[in-house]
């Protein structure tokens, strides 16, 4: 998303990771990208993975609410544009859901052990890198890699509604 | 092992390895093979395409990290230091088994202050006896205050404490000598009391008492039930066991039941003509949104939402399809713009919306 971030800014990478977070909600739709990406014929060509699975994931969604809003398939395609604006704070659920993510996040945090909660942190928001933290926390980089992926794969679990 | 555990360690695992993927692009690591790999594994299972959108979700949400309270780093680093002081011998060789270890530690101990229930307990009932034993001298005539459908207002009451009324509402004041009686009819209301320990201020509606001294707090009626929420300050709230009342009988005699919930500030309870639920945290800012001209939902089935639509628009919210009434909805709406709920209806759920002059019909495509 780095690339995504400078050329389109926050707003648009606050709207995709509402869209993900919407699409994993709708199992169809997971399945619907999973097919997608199996059609791919020459995997070797995509350039940049993430964008690529990430503009999968956004279409998939579009289509889907555009079925569901009930409009027809052919729009303007300057309507299209409009109607997906990046925009996710008008979307009235997404005040109440953040509440409840900050809330089931807060609580995760404080599950964790002192030392994955300090590595993702620093990692994540300090921006430290890995050497950094290896140092500050006295244990080995790959150490560090462990935390941070049991941390995240911990919080994301806990912000889960589906388990 | 069940099926139940061993599906979760397998999810755990695929978490895991999608945070690990993560990582490895935030780090530049990731090279044509790293790539062809990482389209393969994608390609692998449908879970892990949600895992790793999930977790690129959670990694990009930038409003939860700057919402979410957090320790700077120099104080996790200390507290991580001081942990494993005491539990890494074991942990020496780096292993998994540390990082198990230390993920299953104990939580550090809740934040939540303790509440000194006991002591809250003896003053409410302090005056309550108060009050039993002076009787009263004087009856005030019953003042009524009444909203209609889109109206709120703000009253203020002979003792200086003031009363929100919020749309299509109705509450009856009787004041006397010894206490200060608001029956809520209808709706809802947010009460600033002012502060009388020889004059309890008691709002009933048709399945609760609550009984404050000085406080804040909202009381809401809704069809069978009774929602208390208080926002300063601590109330004592009890049922009042008249059944399917409509119209609420003063009994002026009446020392309230004994059995009492005490409910404090940030706390909310719900009570029905048998009942008052357990005491539970509560949105504050949610509660009260209604002052602000918003309603905050979390989780109501519409049917509720629709209710509390109707109490504020004219035009009038109708149901063509029962089942509807069940679809649950999260969101904060204007409660003069209709159309924010119909759209969100409508690209949330695919509810097809019908408008005419006086009403909006909602059905099922």
């Amino acid at each position: 998303m780095a690339a995504i971030e400078r050329s389109h800014g926050r707003q648009l990478r606050r709207y995709l990771a509402s869209r993900m977070r919407q699409a994993t909600d709708v199992p169809d739709l997971v399945q619907e990208v999973f097919l997608r990406l199996l059609r791919v014929k020459d995997p070797a060509a995509i350039r940049n993975p993430q964008a690529y699975l990430y503009t999968v994931a956004s279409h998939v969604l579009h289509q889907y609410m555009l079925e569901r809003s009930g409009a027809p398939e052919a729009m303007d395609p300057l309507e299209v544009a409009t109607r997906a604006g990046p925009d996710p704070v008008r979307d009235p659920a997404y005040e109440v859901e953040l509440v409840d993510r900050v809330e089931k996040f807060t609580r995760a945090l404080e599950q964790l052990s002192p030392r994955a909660h300090a590595a993702f942190i620093m990692y994540r928001c300090d921006g430290l890198s890995l050497d950094q933290i290896a140092e500050r926390l006295g244990v080995s980089r790959p150490m560090v890699r462990k935390y941070l992926a049991r941390a995240i794969a911990f919080c994301d679990r806990q912000l889960d509604d589906a388990e | 092992m069940t099926q139940d555990k061993s599906r979760r360690l397998m999810n755990e695992q695929i978490g895991e390895a999608a945070a690990d993927w993560l990582v490895a692009f935030c780090e530049g690591e990731v090279d044509a093979s790293g790539r062809e790999a990482f389209i393969e594994w994608l390609r692998t299972s449908p879970e892990h395409v949600r895992a790793y959108l999930r977790i690129s979700a959670l990694w990009e949400d930038e409003d939860l990290f700057a919402r979410s309270r957090m320790l700077d780093a120099d104080a996790l680093v200390q507290r991580a230091l001081a942990a494993s002081n005491v539990v890494s011998l074991s942990g020496s060789d780096g292993g998994a088994a540390d990082v198990g270890d230390a993920l299953d530690a104990p939580p550090p101990p809740a934040r939540r202050k303790a509440v000194p229930r006991f002591a809250i307990a003896a003053s409410v009932l302090g005056a309550a006896i108060g009050i039993a034993t002076i009787g009263w001298l004087r009856i005030d005539a019953p003042l009524v205050y009444e909203t209609a459908i889109g109206e709120q207002r703000t009253v203020t009451l002979s003792d200086g404490s003031t009363l929100s009324l919020n749309a299509r509402s109705k509450v009856v004041v009787k004041y006397d000598e010894a206490r200060r009686a608001v029956d809520l009819v209808e709706g809802q209301a947010l009460f600033k009391v002012a502060s009388n320990p020889q004059r309890p201020f008691i709002v009933r509606s048709d399945s609760a008492a609550i009984r404050a001294v000085g406080t804040q707090f909202d009381v809401s009626r809704r069809l069978n039930k009774t929602v208390v929420t208080v926002v300063e300050g601590r109330v004592a709230v009890s049922e009042t066991g008249s059944r399917g009342g409509g119209v609420l009988t003063p009994r002026a005699d009446s020392v309230e039941p004994p059995v009492a919930t005490f409910v404090s500030a940030g706390e909310q309870v719900i009570a029905t003509a048998s009942e008052v639920t357990t005491v539970q945290r509560a949105d504050i800012a949610a509660a009260t949104a209604w002052t602000d001209g918003k309603l905050v939902f979390r989780a109501l089935p519409l049917a509720e939402v629709i209710d509390e639509f109707n109490r504020h628009t004219p035009r009038r919210f109708v149901l063509e399809d029962p089942q509807l009434g069940d679809i649950r909805i999260s969101g904060i709406f204007s409660f003069t713009d209709t159309a924010q709920l119909t759209d969100f209806l409508r690209e949330r759920f695919g509810v097809v919306v019908r408008e005419t002059d006086g009403e909006i019909r909602l059905a099922h495509r």
